[in-house]
């Protein structure tokens, strides 16, 4: 009974926590791209987005795919090379010199970035509600 | 009887207090256990921020002594070695308890910190050094700065963090960051989860007590029903007892009138027989005066009186009127109610009885046979004993006559304590034999009788002399048998 219960308990809490990521991802991204947003995701989070209306997610990268979410993006074909990254990690947003964004947990607080310079280069316009978030 | 201490409605009135009782107690203790649960909730913060405000003081003071100025982030940035030594000081906080333990400091002009140090040692949770971070509650952690002041607040909104304490790291009077110490709901959720366990058996309790008290109250109040529904029941029957026992009173006077009046019908019936028996009596004296008068009348005409017959009819005259004088005494004698008991035996009583009524009965052709054999003395009250041989052998004289028996014979027969009474007349039909003691009951067609001669007799010998008066058939007829109890 306990065992059933403390599954009920994570399973909840793992439905919260996805909700709370997928209503993140919502508000922000389909602010900046047009709706349906084609996304190349290399993250734990694909299966969470793909439930979405707002995201199209695809299983390999090419031309026509609008962003790339996730982590540790390498052997990417070079169609898909320089499509803008939104990162889920602070070293991946750091480091990778085409994330113009990201969403990561920092001590168990969610962490929003967004790359001026990145979204510029994209021709990427933020709305007013995340101005604030800029780096 | 003795009367019950309590009462149903007492014991209503005990089960009722107890359920309140019960009922309060509960709810009593379940208040002090959420008030025990709160002060427990906070005497686990209170010391687990005590302890972490002991701990955290030396942790910063080996920090500022370390770093050696108040340019926390120059230093560190520099002085990578530096920075390594004191996360893995910070490392050793980190306990199940502890979850992230970190400095940061915050970047000017800007609304975000920066890290400094990190005691993480899982790749995954470790921040780099100069990492942005931006905190939620982040008034919070700017008013560290402002105040100088340590501060913690509860997490609502972060799942997996109970508190977040946050000391400043002061160094001339300048907070040049804070270590922070975010503490884990786990560790927090055990107490929780105890109390929270304790409190669901409380509200079970509660929840049961609340449940039995209305129990309680409803049967109470379906007891205090069946109570009402009880006296009710039982006044009705009172008032029918009143009722009953006015009835039961009215129908006794009414019996004893109807018993004063069958007393009185039967001393009628008996006075006129006795009447009869006086005639009988008195016929052969009275005829003999008639002719000792119409003898010496005789006489007298024919000059043939002289002194010697004078006196001798008239002696006879007077022994004749002697004779009725003593019939009338034996009469009256017999009629006298006795107050006391006197002694007697059946000779006696049967002797006493002939002598009013044998003339009377063989005057009728009926022979009266005896055979006494009894000696037995009887203490009894005889002339009521009498009156019952009388009412026999008048009833079996009745009979014989009614019935115009051959050679009618009336037997008296007496043996030990027992009178035997019998006729030949051809006994008493089986059909009636169980009803000739009822009262008014009579079988006598030719002469009117009362159906009061047997019952009473019956009644005298009964519960007056404490005998027995049975009736049976013989071959010849009926036989009464009267069984007097030996003194």
């Amino acid at each position: 009974m306990k065992k059933i219960i403390f599954i009920i308990f994570i399973f909840v809490n793992l439905y919260a926590t996805d909700n709370y990521t997928l209503k993140l991802y919502e508000a922000i991204l389909p602010k900046i791209f047009d709706v349906p947003i084609k996304v190349y995701i290399k993250d734990d989070i694909k299966s969470i987005l793909s439930v979405s209306r707002e995201f199209i997610v695809v299983d390999s990268c090419d031309e026509t795919v609008d962003i790339l979410i996730g982590k540790h993006f390498d052997n990417l074909p070079e169609s898909c090379q320089k499509k803008p990254v939104f990162a889920t990690s602070y070293n991946e947003y750091k480091d990778n010199i085409h994330s113009f964004g990201a969403f990561y947990w920092r001590k168990g607080r969610p962490q929003i970035r967004f790359n001026q310079i990145n979204l510029q280069k994209y021709n990427l316009v933020l709305p007013t509600e995340l101005q604030k978030y800029m780096r | 009887m003795r009367k019950n201490r309590f009462t149903n409605k007492t014991i209503i009135y005990i089960f009722n207090i107890i359920a309140v009782i019960v009922l309060l107690g509960t709810i009593g203790i379940y208040s002090l256990f959420q008030k025990t649960s709160v002060f427990i909730k906070n005497t686990n913060r209170t010391a687990n921020i005590e302890y972490i405000d002991n701990i955290t003081s030396n942790v910063s003071q080996y920090i500022i002594k370390k770093i050696g100025s108040d340019d926390f982030h120059a230093t560190l940035k520099q002085n990578k070695t530096m920075r390594q030594e004191l996360e893995h000081t910070l490392s050793l906080l980190i306990t199940q308890r502890y979850r992230y333990v970190y400095v940061v400091d915050k970047i000017k002009n800007k609304d975000s910190f920066r890290f400094l140090l990190d005691g993480a040692s899982n790749k995954e949770d470790k921040s780099e050094f100069d990492e942005e971070y931006i905190p939620m509650n982040l008034q919070k952690w700017d008013e560290v700065y402002k105040t100088h002041k340590t501060l913690f607040f509860k997490h609502h909104n972060i799942k997996s963090l109970w508190l977040t304490y946050l000391k400043p790291i002061v160094v001339h009077n300048k907070v040049v960051a804070i270590l922070v110490v975010d503490f884990s709901l786990e560790d927090h959720n055990r107490i929780i989860k105890s109390l929270h366990k304790l409190n669901q058996t409380f509200e079970i309790a509660v929840g049961f007590s609340i449940f039995i008290f209305f129990i309680i109250i409803l049967f109470a109040y379906i007891d205090n029903n069946r109570i009402k529904e009880l006296k009710r029941k039982s006044s009705k029957i009172s008032r029918f007892n009143t009722i009953l026992k006015e009835k039961v009173k009215e129908e006794v006077e009414k019996n004893r009138q109807k018993d004063q009046h069958m007393v009185q019908q039967n001393r009628l019936a008996q006075m006129g027989e006795m009447i009869s028996m006086i005639a009988h009596q008195w016929r052969q004296p009275l005829t003999a005066i008639s002719s000792t008068s119409s003898a010496l009348r005789l006489k007298a005409q024919f000059n043939k009186l002289d002194n010697t017959t004078v006196i001798e009819l008239s002696d006879n005259i007077s022994r004749y009127a002697q004779h009725l004088s003593c019939t009338i005494d034996d009469f009256r004698e017999f009629f006298k109610k006795n107050k006391d008991k006197n002694k007697a035996s059946y000779d006696e009583l049967i002797q006493g009885v002939l002598d009013i009524v044998e003339t009377s009965i063989k005057n009728k052709n009926i022979t009266i046979k005896k055979d006494f054999t009894s000696t037995e003395i009887f203490c009894t009250y005889t002339n009521e004993v009498k009156q019952v041989i009388l009412n026999l052998l008048k009833n079996a004289e009745d009979v014989l006559l009614e019935n115009n028996i051959e050679n009618p014979t009336i037997t008296i027969k007496t043996y030990h304590n027992i009178l035997e009474v019998s006729d030949n007349a051809g006994g008493v039909p089986e059909d009636i034999i169980d009803k000739i003691f009822d009262p008014y009951f009579s079988t006598k067609t030719k002469k009117d009788g009362t159906g009061l001669g047997l019952y009473m007799s019956r009644t005298i010998i009964h519960e007056h002399c404490k005998g027995e008066l049975k009736v049976a058939n013989n071959k010849e007829g009926a036989v009464f048998t009267i069984t007097l109890p030996s003194s």
